[in-house]
């Protein structure tokens, strides 16, 4: 053992230790004021205070974040396995109406239409380009859909940000926002210690984003896709 | 004036528990003091976090649960028992009729009292930091489990419990015979050698992985027998009757 974690330890441990004997010898000098009585009647009143608490956080206090339950989970990741499952295979089936959060259209000069794609952060978002018969030549359609990105129980989808699709010089931009920060405040009545080790085996706790946002460029059969960077797949 | 009533062990700890509960209760508004400043000090950050990242979003979770609350309360378990055997307490012996024997047996009931009324006080500690984590963060404010299962509140109890049992045999042994001085030197000598030398050995895993109600008996059953051992360290050290 090195000395660090010995001191990290020890630290909390000592300040602890004077806490409780600072806080000793005050109440032996305060020992006229705070009669037995009188701490009884404050301790009485902050358990009292607890309680209240308690009432108003079951009655009132209301999260609008759902945590998914392990076996929620585990469904969520039976879907991302079928949804690999289909874009492995070229198959488009799996983008449904509902996932779609954005779509851009967008017009271009001649038959071929160069991607650049900045993702400083390597971001799980799959880029695919797909052949639609109803788009005119010069145009296209960017659509932008939306799994569930499961973090520990809490779909972080509508937290993702949306990339920067735009195009300039007759080429397609596709930029990634720099790296967002989400912070929780989970209660977890329970003893953390415990559960921490206890559930490594048992519930699922990954993150599930693998597939969890797709963009897909849908352009005419008669236009060609200049990937230089090889990011963009083709499916069906 | 010399009285020749002859009083049972059991009225004499008794009148002593409901004497020592309400003398040291000060010892309770210490706990109450520190939970609130721990409270305090974790509000932001919580018992504990963990954090995901990945893409383009990274993920911070501030956990609020029981650990910190409870890891005061073992602490001033063990500090209480510790301080009921230092010489200011046993003073107060000397307002009631008492023995050492009598005086350890008091002693542990009104510590398993006081480890109760902590259970409650750290429950009350952690529904008014609850109550204040959800003022401050309402948007990113997640609720996974409220309420406290009985036997999240049964190893709470069992572990201040064994602390506070701990407490009371070290401070027990220090004032008995010799040879128990000399044992409990050497265990310690023993013990601190052992964790420095091969701190891999100790692993707390197969403990930590029973359930809830397997893990409260065990403390129950390793208090227990603190406790008889401080009843034994206190007639052992008892003035003798010659």
């Amino acid at each position: 053992m090195t000395i660090t974690p010995l001191f990290f330890l020890f630290i909390p441990l000592l300040f602890l230790v004077v806490v409780f004997l600072i806080l000793n010898k005050l109440g032996e000098r305060t020992k006229n004021i705070w009669t037995p009585k009188r701490t009884m009647i404050g301790i009485t009143c902050y358990i009292i205070l607890g309680f209240t608490a308690f009432l108003y956080s079951s009655f009132f206090s209301e999260s609008t974040i759902p945590v998914l339950s392990p076996s929620e989970i585990k469904q969520a990741e039976k879907k991302f396995e079928r949804i690999q499952k289909y874009d492995q295979e070229y198959n488009s089936s799996y983008l449904k109406e509902g996932n779609k959060k954005k779509t851009w259209k967008i017009n271009f000069e001649g038959n071929t239409l160069p991607v650049v794609i900045n993702d400083d952060n390597y971001s799980s978002l799959k880029i695919r380009q797909r052949y639609n018969d109803t788009i005119e030549p010069g145009k296209a359609l960017v659509t932008y859909y939306q799994f569930p990105d499961i973090v520990e129980g809490i779909d972080l989808s509508d937290e993702v940000p949306l990339p920067n699709v735009y195009v300039a010089q007759n080429k397609l931009f596709i930029e990634f926002l720099s790296e967002q920060e989400v912070h929780y405040y989970r209660i977890k009545a329970t003893l953390d210690i415990l559960d921490f080790n206890r559930e490594i085996e048992h519930k699922p706790y990954g993150r599930y984003d693998s597939y969890s946002s797709v963009l897909v460029i849908d352009i005419p059969r008669s236009t060609e896709l200049e990937d230089s960077q090889g990011l963009v797949q083709y499916i069906d | 004036m010399q009285s020749l009533t002859n009083i049972s062990l059991n009225t004499i700890v008794k009148k002593q528990v409901k004497w020592k509960a309400q003398l040291y209760i000060s010892a309770l508004s210490s706990l109450v003091i520190s939970q609130i400043i721990f409270g305090v000090l974790t509000s932001s950050t919580g018992s504990g976090s963990s954090g995901h990242g990945g893409g383009n979003i990274s993920v911070q979770f501030s956990d609020y649960s029981l650990d910190i609350f409870l890891i005061v309360s073992v602490i001033w378990a063990f500090i209480v028992g510790l301080l009921f055997t230092t010489k200011a307490y046993r003073m107060d012996d000397l307002s009631v009729i008492s023995s050492r024997t009598s005086s350890a047996i008091a002693n542990i009931f009104v510590m398993i009292i006081y480890s109760f009324m902590a259970v409650i006080i750290i429950v009350s500690s952690y529904y008014l930091q609850v109550l204040g984590v959800s003022f401050m963060e309402k948007k990113f404010f997640v609720i996974e489990s409220l309420f406290i299962s009985p036997s999240t509140l049964i190893v709470c109890f069992s572990s201040i419990c064994l602390f506070g049992a701990i407490g009371l045999l070290f401070g027990t042994s220090f004032k008995g015979p010799v040879v128990v001085k000399i044992f409990v030197l050497m265990f310690m000598l023993l013990a601190l050698l052992f964790i420095f030398m091969s701190p891999g050995s100790i692993n707390l895993m197969p403990f930590i992985m029973l359930p809830n109600l397997m893990m409260s008996v065990l403390n129950l059953l390793v208090a227990s027998l603190c406790f008889s051992l401080t009843i034994w360290i206190a007639n052992k050290s008892e003035v003798s009757r010659k």
